[in-house]
């Protein structure tokens, strides 16, 4: 399988497209990044993590008094009129209008922090309602519905706060995943159709390993390479984000992004983080399945990257109609996550993230077993040589 | 040894049919499968490969069907294909490894094994260097080399000889004389000259028929014509003699001031001719010029 392996990326193209994507994608990331910064009154980005940096953790009265008193003192005086553009040494950022920003947004996000709670037992009452209304019509689907909606939301609330526009930013950041696909294409494009493309075909389907073994060392190193390409890029945001945004905060559940207030996975931003990268590992081994297909179904690689270009689009397309079959949602799950996304399967609810993680890994052993008999076919009896 | 049988065998690209009534008995040593482009050398060794499905009768090895031996029929065969370009990236020794994984051959024994056959071969200073940076030739001895990884009972070598210069081509012939003795080898060519010194026997492909010559050194004495030898003055005139008789080489000779040309037929060509004996080479044009 080694063999396999080196084949598709011992090639000097393959390093330089590599370290180029992963330039490209390290400036987009760090631009993306960055976007937390000011980049016009560098003080400001500074006073602003110094100040999350002085109320960060458990929440506390002596906190929650600090940013109400010198919000509400920062608005007096924006409201008033009265008070210096200049420059002023006794401020927090160096501006009296910066420091009603900075304390308008931290006041905001403690202020939904704190307040979370209340937010989630509403939900929760609400849901409680809609499933006795539905009790009554006898809809046992909406009944289970309401029911694990008010399950998710039961016993919600947010006791420690951080700075989250880090965490915002990078669930948001979804470029790496365009260079990842292109990337298993161009790599994997000539997984099988090299070998007919190089004239090795015969030699390989004329030994005694050739037509059975070799197949699945082809398919293993082929979702071996995509997951490489997949975990180098990831961890490559990752850092990038971590350094530059500072992410911390682990523990802390996801709920507290306020991006993801109607998430309906209760867990932390280190179990959502490992949830998101299964979901876009299971998307990715779908997608080199897919170009495992095109090439077992062409002798050339251009044509092979050409007909696997044509799968993705019709992927792109399922996931533009919204219907509940959507394999590039799992490439970005986060966007599902958002809210409570729900399939109906057998007249019952599930995440839709849950339901395509398991249609992936069908559509996965479906397409292999159709590369497999591909491969073992083409090998069997040839009639595509004439002299 | 094994004899390699092939019995009523027909072949045919839909309605084309291109092999018809083969019948083939194959010892060990060297025979050469000769023919035109175009013949069904390759589509011949497909076949004996079990690669190509016959449209009827069989091809039997040590008594079996060698279809219905499966994978196993592959463990006795060694097979260098036409022009073979292999893997750009692999060095050679990496290469050889990964065919004789791809052979079923133990770990332990690849090693031995590859470190032999690069000698062989004259490859061994090659071992690290990429197949990307090798001539045709080296790829040839290192094709040869891998058609050897699991000692097999028939070598089969396609146009092995082809974009040789004379020194590779030299090199080549020596070593498939060395193991030539021991194994059925079946050396496909239209380069008549590679095969006159190491072929004891030959396939000739002719009009979808295959016929096995036992002993190639009597072939050209049954040709049922004669060859000639004459020379001419004049450029001019060659052209008249290739339009009239079967011409198998001309030559320029006497410090370039004369031609000489050799010519296939029953009466003689001209008052200066003289008779010569006939090649294998004047062989193959007798029976395959039109």
């Amino acid at each position: 399988m080694k063999f396999e392996v080196k084949k598709l990326v011992c090639k000097r193209i393959v390093y330089v497209i590599v370290v180029l994507s992963m330039l490209i994608n390290g400036i987009y990331c760090f631009n993306s990044a960055d976007r937390i910064n000011s980049k016009k009154y560098k003080n400001a980005s500074e006073c602003q993590k110094n100040i999350y940096k002085k109320i960060e953790g458990k929440i506390t009265q002596d906190k929650a008094d600090f940013i109400s008193t010198e919000y509400e003192r920062l608005k007096k005086t924006i409201e008033s009129g009265d008070y210096s553009k200049e420059y002023d040494e006794t401020t927090y950022s160096g501006y009296i209008f910066l420091d009603y920003n900075i304390f308008k947004e931290i006041y905001d996000e403690f202020k939904y922090n704190v307040e979370y709670k209340t937010e989630a037992e509403n939900i929760c009452k609400k849901a409680n309602e809609c499933e006795k209304i539905y009790e009554i019509k006898d809809n046992k689907y909406f009944v289970e519905y309401y029911k694990n909606y008010s399950v998710i939301f039961s016993n919600r609330y947010i006791d420690e706060f951080y700075d989250t526009r880090g965490w915002d930013i990078y669930f948001k950041y979804s470029f790496s995943n365009l260079i990842i696909i292109m990337l298993i294409i161009f790599i994997n494009c000539g997984i099988f159709c090299n070998e007919r493309e190089e004239k090795m075909a015969v030699l390989i389907i004329s030994t005694s390993s050739g037509k059975t073994h070799l197949i699945r060392d082809k398919i293993i190193a082929g979702v071996i390479v995509s997951l490489i390409i997949a975990c180098v890029f990831y961890i490559e945001d990752f850092i990038i984000f971590m350094t530059v945004t500072n992410l911390h905060g682990f523990d802390n559940l996801i709920y507290s992004v306020r991006t993801f207030k109607m998430c309906p996975l209760n867990v932390s931003m280190l179990q959502f983080c490992i949830y998101i990268f299964i979901c876009k590992i299971t998307g990715i081994i779908v997608i080199s399945s897919l170009v495992a297909l095109a090439s077992s179904m062409s002798d050339t690689n251009f044509v092979s990257s050409v007909l696997a270009v044509i799968f993705i689009i019709v992927l792109v397309i399922f996931n533009n109609i919204k219907i509940k079959t959507d394999i590039l949602c799992l490439i970005t799950p986060q966007l599902y996550l958002k809210e409570y996304d729900i399939v109906r399967i057998f007249n019952k609810p599930m995440l839709k993230t849950n339901y395509n993680m398991i249609f992936a890994l069908l559509i996965v052993i479906a397409v292999y077993t159709a590369v497999w008999w591909l491969e073992a076919e083409s090998g069997k009896v040839m009639k595509k040589e004439r002299i | 040894m094994a004899e390699l049988i092939l019995k009523n065998v027909d072949f045919s690209y839909g309605k084309n049919k291109v092999l018809q009534d083969i019948n083939i008995v194959l010892e060990k040593g060297v025979t050469a499968l000769l023919g035109p482009n175009g013949a069904g050398k390759t589509t011949l060794i497909n076949i004996i490969m079990a690669l190509y499905k016959p449209d009827r009768g069989e091809v039997i090895y040590d008594n079996h069907n060698v279809r219905k031996l499966k994978e196993s029929y592959y463990d006795y065969i060694g097979y260098l294909p036409q022009m073979p370009q292999f893997y750009k990236n692999f060095t050679a020794a990496q290469f050889l490894e990964y065919m004789g994984t791809l052979k079923g051959i133990e770990k332990k024994e690849l090693k031995n094994k590859i470190n032999e056959l690069l000698i062989l071969v004259n490859l061994r200073d090659e071992r690290n260097k990429k197949i990307g940076a090798f001539s045709g030739g080296m790829r040839q001895r290192l094709g040869i080399a891998q058609a050897l990884l699991n000692d097999p009972h028939i070598l089969i070598l396609d146009e092995p000889t082809a974009g040789l210069d004379p020194n590779e081509r030299i090199r080549f012939r020596n070593i498939i004389s060395q193991i030539g003795s021991s194994k059925i080898v079946i050396l496909a060519t239209h380069i008549v000259s590679d095969v006159e010194c190491i072929a004891s026997k030959a396939i000739f492909i002719k009009d979808k028929h295959a016929v096995l010559i036992n002993n190639l050194s009597d072939l050209p004495g049954k040709m049922q014509t004669n060859v000639w030898i004459t020379q001419v003055e004049d450029e001019s005139k060659i052209e008249e003699y290739i339009v009239r008789y079967m011409v198998s080489n001309i030559r320029m000779v006497e410090d370039n001031k004369k031609y000489e040309l050799k010519i296939i037929s029953d009466e003689k060509p001209d008052d200066n001719a003289v008779m010569s004996l006939p090649g294998l080479e004047d062989a193959f044009l007798y029976y395959y010029g039109e």
